[in-house]
C-alpha cells in the first residue's frame, strides 16, 4: 500500500483543486498515560492543492498538535495512535524516518508562533534558510547563498546581505517571522502550515506579515493549514475554515458561509467574542466556563456544558447522552449539533454514532 | 562594551591584590619556623643553635614586619622577582615557570582527552536516554568519580608499563611520558564534563529551535550537529576553565606518583620542606594564572554564544 521509496518525482504532484492532504479519523493520545482521553479525538479534514484552510479553536483545542502530527514532530509522549494522514496519496503516520526527512521541510513547511525562539541563536539567519534547499534540492553552497539572499528580499528584508550574517537575536519579532517564511519557502513545498504565524507580533507587523503570506501562497500556488485563533485573520486569508474544539472539529466549511451564519453554538460564540463589542454594562461577551473538563465527558456533547442552545432548543436530554456526529448541512457545510438540521435528515432518524 | 571592560580589569586588579596578600601570608599560618628548619638542614643531626637561628632570620629579613616583608615581597615579584628557595638556593620565578609549563602541558592533555571523549559520549547519552549508551555512560562516570587517581594511577603502570611495557612508568621525558599520567588526570573531568554535557545536550534537544530545524528536513544527527552540539557545549566550556585552572596546581597525586616535575609536586615538596618563597611564588603564580583562564573562557563563551555579544541591528 505504501511505497517503499517515494515516486513523486516521477508523477506530478496534484493540481489545484485535487486533494493534497487528507486526515482521516486521525486520533493523538498519550500512549503512556492510558486514562488520559486522546488529545486529539478523531478528526477529518481535507486541504486541496492552492487552497487555504483555517483550523480555528481556543487554546488547548488540538489545533497546534494537528500540525505537528503532520510533521510527525509531536513533543515526546504524545503519539497518533490511529488514523492515517494521506499527502499525496501516501500515509504520512506510515512513513519511514527517511521518507518523513524528505517531506519535511521539502514539501511540507512550517511556521512556528514564537518566530525567535525557532531560530538557533547560534547559527547565522542565512544558514538556517538555506538549509531545506541544500538538502533536499541539492543545491550547492555558493547557489544557496545566492538564492538565499534573492528569497530574503522577497520576504521583505532589507539590505539581504547584512541580515543573512545576523543572529536571531538581532532580529526583531517581524524580522525573525520574515526568515522564518523565507526557510519555509526555501525548497518550495506544496504544502505550508502556519501555526499562529502572528500571534507573538504587534499589530501593525501581523498585517504585513499576513499580506507577505498571502501574496507568497498566490505566486506559488502553495496548499495552506492556517492555524489561528483570529477570525478576522480567517476571514481575509481562508477559502475553508474548520473550527476545533476539546480536539474534535465542530464546524467546517467554506469561511464565507460559516462566518455569516454558523450553525454550531461553538462557532456562534466564538464570532461573537471576535466582534468585541460591549454590552449595556460595558462588558465583553466571553464564553460562559472553560473547555478544561470538556475532553474528561464521558458521553454526550462535550460543549454541552458551556452551549446556550441545548436548552433553548429543548434538547438537554440528547446533548447530555449523545454526542451528535459531524453532519453536513446546507450542502455545504459540516457541524457536529443536535440542534442543526442535516441534510437528508428525517425527524428522529438520525442517530448518534458513538455513544 | 568598554565599561563592562573597564569594569572586569578593575575586578580583576582588587582579586590579584588580595590573592598576593594571601599567598603571602598562608605559609606563614602552616605553623613551624622556616628559619629553624632551614638551619636544622645545614647542621644536620646536631642540635639547633638558637644564636644562628636569629642570626639566619636577620639574614633573610624575616626580623622586620610582616607588612614590611609583605610590600617589599609584592614589589619584587610585580618585576618577576619571587626571591630565592630555601632548600635549593636558586631563584623561584624560573623554577615556578619550568613546573607551570610541565602542569599546563599535562592538564591541557588530560582535559583535551576528557573533552574529546565526553562531549560525543554526553551528546549522544542525551540522544538516547536510557538506552544503552546511557547506561554505560553513567555507569563509567559513577566509576571515574569515585574511584581514586591513585588506585587509577598504579594500575595504570601496572597494565600498561609492567605487564606490556608499552609505555614509561614515571618521568618527564616526551610525549611516550604524558600519556599515562594524562589519561589518568583525565577520567574524574571527563566523568563531570559527560554528565553536564548530557545534561545540557537534553535541554537543548527541547528547545524549540530544534523542532524548528527538523521541519526543515534536517535529520536528527544533522540536526545535533549542526544546531544542538554548540549550544550545548557552553556549559562545558565554562567548566573546562575552572577544571584547567585547578588542575595547574592540584594534580598533586599524579604528579607525584608518575614523578612529573609539575607544580603539584613542586608545592608538594615546597611545603614538605617549609620552603616559603617557592610556596609563595607558587600560590601567587597559580591563582594569577586561573583568573585569567576564566577570564579567557568569558571571551570564549562570548565566541560560541554570539547573543552574548552586545550588537543590535536595527
Amino acid at each position: 500500500m505504501i511505497m517503499e521509496k517515494s515516486n513523486s518525482a516521477a508523477k506530478t504532484n496534484p493540481r489545484p483543486g485535487e486533494p493534497l492532504l487528507e486526515i482521516n479519523n486521525l486520533q493523538v493520545s498519550l500512549p503512556d498515560a492510558p486514562h488520559v482521553k486522546p488529545i486529539i479525538d478523531g478528526i477529518n479534514l481535507r486541504i486541496n492543492a492552492g487552497e487555504v484552510v483555517a483550523l480555528v479553536g481556543e487554546s488547548g483545542s488540538g489545533k497546534s498538535m494537528t500540525a505537528l502530527s503532520l510533521m510527525q514532530l509531536l513533543p515526546t509522549g504524545l503519539k497518533a495512535t490511529s488514523g492515517k494522514i494521506i499527502f499525496d496519496g501516501e500515509d504520512i503516520l506510515a512513513m519511514s524516518q527517511r521518507q518523513l526527512n524528505h517531506l519535511r521541510g521539502g514539501r511540507i513547511a512550517m511556521l512556528f508562533q514564537q518566530p525567535q525562539a525557532m531560530l538557533d541563536p547560534t547559527s547565522r539567519v542565512g544558514t538556517q534558510v538555506a538549509e531545506p534547499m541544500r538538502i533536499h534540492r541539492n543545491v550547492d553552497r555558493t547557489a544557496a547563498k545566492a538564492r538565499v539572499l534573492e528569497l530574503l528580499g522577497e520576504v521583505g528584508i532589507p539590505d539581504p546581505s547584512a541580515r543573512a550574517d545576523c543572529f536571531s537575536y538581532e532580529l526583531s519579532g517581524g524580522m525573525a517571522q520574515r526568515v522564518m517564511i523565507a526557510a519555509a519557502l526555501s525548497a518550495n513545498p506544496e504544502l505550508l502550515i502556519a501555526d499562529e504565524p502572528t500571534t507573538a507580533l504587534d499589530v501593525t507587523v501581523q498585517a504585513q506579515i499576513l499580506k507577505l503570506l498571502d501574496d507568497e501562497r498566490r505566486k506559488r500556488k502553495l496548499a495552506v493549514l492556517l492555524i489561528t485563533h483570529d477570525l478576522s485573520i480567517v476571514s481575509a486569508l481562508a477559502d475553508r475554515v474548520a473550527v476545533m474544539y476539546s480536539g474534535r472539529i465542530v464546524e467546517e466549511g467554506p469561511t464565507q458561509r460559516i462566518l455569516n451564519s454558523p450553525q454550531h453554538p461553538y462557532t456562534k460564540a466564538l464570532i461573537q467574542c471576535s466582534l468585541l463589542k460591549a454590552d449595556k454594562d460595558g462588558n465583553l461577551f466571553s464564553i460562559p466556563g472553560g473547555a478544561a473538563q470538556a475532553r474528561d465527558l464521558d458521553e454526550g456533547c462535550r460543549f454541552l456544558p458551556r452551549c446556550v442552545t441545548a436548552a433553548s432548543a429543548n434538547l438537554q436530554e440528547r446533548c447530555t447522552h449523545l454526542e451528535p456526529a459531524l453532519d453536513s448541512y446546507n450542502d455545504c457545510c459540516k457541524a457536529r449539533c443536535w440542534a442543526v438540521k442535516p441534510d437528508g435528515a428525517h425527524s428522529g432518524a438520525h442517530e448518534a454514532r458513538r455513544p | 562594551m568598554w565599561m563592562i571592560a573597564l569594569q572586569r580589569s578593575l575586578i580583576l586588579c582588587l582579586t590579584l591584590v588580595i590573592i598576593s596578600l594571601l599567598a603571602f601570608l598562608v605559609p606563614y599560618m602552616s605553623g613551624g619556623d622556616p628559619v629553624r628548619t632551614i638551619v636544622q638542614s645545614r647542621v644536620g643531626d646536631m642540635a639547633v643553635d638558637p644564636a644562628a637561628v636569629e642570626a639566619m632570620r636577620v639574614h633573610l629579613g624575616l626580623d622586620r614586619p610582616l607588612y614590611v616583608q609583605y610590600l617589599g615581597w609584592l614589589w619584587n615579584a610585580l618585576q618577576g622577582d619571587f626571591g630565592y628557595s630555601f632548600v635549593s638556593r636558586s631563584p623561584v620565578g624560573p623554577e615556578v615557570a619550568r613546573a607551570l609549563v610541565v602542569s599546563f602541558t599535562l592538564a591541557m592533555t588530560a582535559l583535551g582527552i576528557a573533552l574529546a571523549v565526553a562531549l560525543p559520549l554526553g551528546t549522544l547519552s542525551a540522544m538516547r536516554p536510557g538506552k544503552a549508551i546511557d547506561t554505560v555512560a553513567t555507569f563509567v562516570t559513577q566509576t571515574f568519580v569515585a574511584v581514586p587517581e591513585y588506585w587509577f594511577a598504579p594500575m595504570a603502570v601496572l597494565v600498561f608499563s609492567l605487564y606490556l611495557g608499552l609505555l614509561p612508568s614515571a618521568g618527564w621525558e616526551g610525549p611516550a611520558s604524558l600519556v599515562l599520567p594524562a589519561v589518568v588526570l583525565s577520567l574524574r573531568p571527563l566523568a563531570y564534563f559527560t554528565r553536564v554535557s548530557r545534561a545540557a545536550m537534553m535541554d537543548v534537544l527541547q528547545a524549540p529551535y530544534i523542532t524548528a530545524a527538523r521541519s526543515r528536513g534536517l535529520n536528527m544527527n544533522q540536526t545535533v550537529v549542526h544546531h544542538g552540539i554548540r549550544n550545548g557545549a557552553m556549559p562545558v566550556v565554562t567548566l573546562f576553565a575552572l577544571w584547567l585552572a585547578g588542575l595547574l596546581g592540584g594534580s598533586v597525586v599524579v604528579e607525584v606518583i608518575f614523578a612529573i616535575p609539575g607544580m603539584g609536586r613542586l608545592i608538594y615538596e615546597a611545603v614538605v620542606n617549609n620552603d616559603v618563597p617557592v610556596l609563595q611564588g607558587s600560590f601567587v603564580c597559580i591563582v594569577a594564572l586561573s583568573v585569567l583562564i576564566n577570564t579567557l573562557a568569558d571571551a570564549l563563551y562570548i565566541l560560541l554564544n554570539p547573543a552574548v555579544r552586545i550588537r543590535h541591528v536595527h
